[in-house]
């Protein structure tokens, strides 16, 4: 595949953060994020690594809205994002995929992609490789690859201009996780959409467009 | 998709958590709305018996102020008398109408007559007691003391304590006042064996020990009589001599027994007994009777006794108490458990709630689906539990009613003496016939799930499963999004 990051994306920023400072409240004085910039633009795939315990989860949560930051601002589509923007920006502008346990149990593949869109269910299932047939069993029968596409193909459902990744591929085998990485640049290169993941694996973080890397409070570009 | 269909789809698809809570509800339901049945049908049953028991009180010479009393020589012998204003129909009819609250009442003496043909030609059988004092009956073997009976002269039958309580029921003609002359009321077995019919006459007169005594002729006491109304024993009842028995018992008016026994009329009555509208008065009206001016320092007992509806009522209330406390605790510990599972069952969901919440649904739209799940269930639940605990209390109800009443000592109206076999004797006097009383029939009630106790048991029921819902999501609403997305890792 063909790598130019500088011609892939509309450029337009999904997601800012702006002189981001964060601390938690138990924590204040260590600065797990310490005045970040950074723009996340469309079209485009992230890959945030760093050791673990540095604030890689706690930087994907700012991005998402599930939390603000001490100082600095979260700006989504170019507009600042305020408290009560939150949940609105959670329901709106973004869409999470975590490591493993996404679905609601006792929901089918197929009703758990409704939980976020009006749009059919089946296709998208289609899209990321689960057929019909599995879209309508329980998702307690399906293999924990095939969960995590379900969990794609529910994040590709919605509206969300971003999309907000927690370690996609780690529980994953090697084949899953390629498969599924396949999926993440496909949403970013072919729909557009600009997707973050953060992870601690090479194979994903080479498949990305660019590489950030967290160090003592600060982003840094790597590629 | 809309939390309502959510919750629809948790049900079904968990079905072994749904069971559980469906249980757990229809316990809990069910043990409520069968204490509050049964509460229900014990205070029927105690207002039954109040009604049936309570609300007498009678009025009678103070014996135990001799003051009033004076001794005077009859015949060969001497008896003492009350020296006090006599009770009379008058007297009934001023504390009737003086005080408010006093339905009636019926002043009574009685003596033993002996029951004759008109003209004294024949003696009239009687009705074969059942088992009277044998020794008593051979004492009087050769005399026609035997063959006496109880005569009660009465002011006015229908207020007397055997008619008002229920003992007797009078079956054909009229009751007899004091306006009713030479009318009586027998029994109808009497009666039958007879064959005297309302409107028949025969004759009564004293036994001839007691005419000796007095010193008069036998034949100066017969005095005519005519059947103005026949009676029925509603209870068995016994006496010491076989032929004192109610079925043998004569009611007529004071001038006919004053005929017989010159002076009653002039002594008057025994004893009044009144009955009263609403059992709970008593207390007020005694003492407004007391205070009358037919009565006040003139050396007369008011009394009102209450014991035999207290017997009654005890265990019933004693009963009215425990299913109450059993309905009480059976809400309280319903709630309580139901907090507990709830809120477990919050804790461990709280990472699906972390999920729905990141995908931007609201908190609201996340405790909206418990809400739903737990109402839907319990409305299931609640309706199961109606016919169940119908059926229980019915079966449960009649078997408590049952051994309640079956501890139940009833005795009569005035001055009744309840005795530990459940038999009593009706008025004051310790001659007169004692009844065996069927404590059942005051607590012989339809046990039934009234629509209230359905309409409180859901209300209720919805009220704490929903608090019970509202409090167990509280660590939901506690919580930001990011601390529950932590449980997702
Ligand atoms: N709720 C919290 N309160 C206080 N400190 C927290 C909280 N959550 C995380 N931390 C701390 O903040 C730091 C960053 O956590 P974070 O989860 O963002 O790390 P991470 O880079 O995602 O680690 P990993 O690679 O292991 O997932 C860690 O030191 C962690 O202990
Ligand atoms: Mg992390």
């Amino acid at each position: 595949m063909e790598k130019n990051p500088e011609a892939r994306g509309s450029g337009a920023p999904a997601l800012e953060l702006r002189d981001v400072t964060y601390a938690y409240a138990s924590r204040p004085r260590l600065k797990i994020l310490n005045g970040v910039s950074a723009s996340f633009e469309e079209g485009v795939m992230y890959a945030v690594v760093g050791p673990s315990g540095c604030g890689k989860s706690t930087l994907l949560s700012l991005l998402g809205g599930l939390d603000v930051p001490v100082s600095g601002e979260v700006a989504a589509a170019g507009a600042p994002l305020g408290r009560g923007d939150l949940a609105r920006h959670r329901r709106e502008n973004v869409a999470f995929v975590f490591q493993g346990y996404n679905l609601v149990d006792y929901l089918t593949p197929a009703e758990n992609v409704a939980l976020a869109t009006r749009l059919p269910a089946l296709p998208l299932l289609e899209k990321v490789g689960i057929s019909a047939e599995d879209a309508r069993r329980s998702v307690l029968a399906l293999s924990g690859g095939q969960q995590q596409r379900v969990a794609i193909a529910r994040a590709l459902g919605s509206d969300a201009r971003a999309l907000l990744c927690d370690e996609p591929t780690g529980s994953l085998d090697e084949d899953t996780a390629d498969e599924i990485a396949d999926l993440l640049v496909r949403a970013a290169h072919e729909e557009g959409r600009c997707v973050v993941a953060v992870t601690h694996s090479r194979d994903l973080a080479r498949r990305a467009d660019r590489v950030l890397r967290l160090k003592r409070g600060r982003l840094v570009r790597e590629r | 998709m809309p939390f309502p269909r959510r919750a629809l789809l948790y049900l079904a698809r968990k079905r072994g958590k749904t069971l559980t809570l469906l249980a757990l509800l229809f316990v809990v339901a069910a043990l409520a709305l069968t204490s509050w049945s049964i509460r229900g049908a014990a205070q029927t049953a105690q207002l039954n018996v109040r009604q049936a028991l309570g609300g007498t009180f009678t009025v009678e010479p103070d014996s135990s102020n001799m003051s009033n009393w004076g001794s005077s020589s009859v015949g060969s012998g001497s008896q003492i008398t009350f020296q006090g204003d006599p009770l009379t129909a008058d007297f009934v009819r001023e504390v009737v109408e003086g005080v408010d609250g006093v339905r009636g009442g019926s002043g009574s003496v009685s003596n033993v007559l002996i029951p004759e043909t008109t003209d004294g030609s024949a003696a009239l059988e009687l009705v074969e007691g059942a088992d009277g004092d044998s020794s008593l009956a051979a004492a009087y073997a050769g005399d026609d003391f035997g063959r006496t009976v109880q005569f009660y002269a009465v002011s006015d039958s229908a207020f007397d304590s055997y008619f008002a309580n229920g003992y007797l029921r009078l079956v054909d003609g009229e009751p007899v006042t004091e306006d009713s002359g030479d009318g009586v009321l027998v029994s109808r077995e009497f009666a039958e064996k007879n064959g005297l019919a309302v409107g028949d006459e025969f004759s009564v007169r004293r036994a001839t020990v007691h005419a000796q005594m007095a010193g008069i002729d036998v034949e100066d006491t017969r005095t005519r009589v005519r059947v103005a109304g026949v009676f029925e024993p509603t209870a068995k009842s016994q006496a010491d001599l076989a032929s004192w028995s109610m079925d043998n018992a004569i009611f007529g008016t004071i001038s006919t027994l004053d005929h017989a026994r010159e002076g009653t009329a002039e002594q008057g009555y025994d004893r009044v007994t009144f009955q009263v509208d609403d059992p709970a008065e008593l207390g007020r009206i005694t003492g407004e009777v007391e205070g009358l001016d037919a009565l006040a320092g003139k050396g007369y007992l008011v009394s009102a006794d209450t014991s035999d509806v207290d017997a009654v009522s005890a265990p019933l209330e004693n009963m009215d108490r425990l299913v109450t406390a059993l309905a009480a605790a059976s809400v309280a510990v319903g709630a309580v458990v139901l907090y507990l599972v709830l809120s477990g069952r919050v804790r461990d969901r709280l990472h699906e709630s972390g999920v729905l919440l990141s995908l931007g649904l609201s908190r609201a739209s996340v405790v909206g689906q418990y809400l739903c799940e737990v109402l839907l269930v319990a409305a299931v639940a609640f309706a199961l539990a109606v016919p169940a605990s119908s059926l229980a209390a019915r079966t449960m109800g009649d078997a408590l009613l049952g051994s309640a009443s079956e501890s139940v000592q009833t005795g009569g109206g005035d001055g009744g003496v309840s005795t530990a076999d459940g038999v009593s004797t009706v008025s004051g006097d310790p001659f007169a016939p004692t009844f065996e009383v069927d404590g059942a029939s005051f607590t012989d009630i339809e046990v039934e799930v009234g629509p209230t106790s359905v309409a409180a048991l859901f209300g209720v029921g919805i009220g704490v499963s929903a608090a019970a819902v509202l409090l167990a999501s509280l660590p939901l609403r506690r919580m930001g999004p990011r601390e529950i997305l932590s449980t997702l890792s």
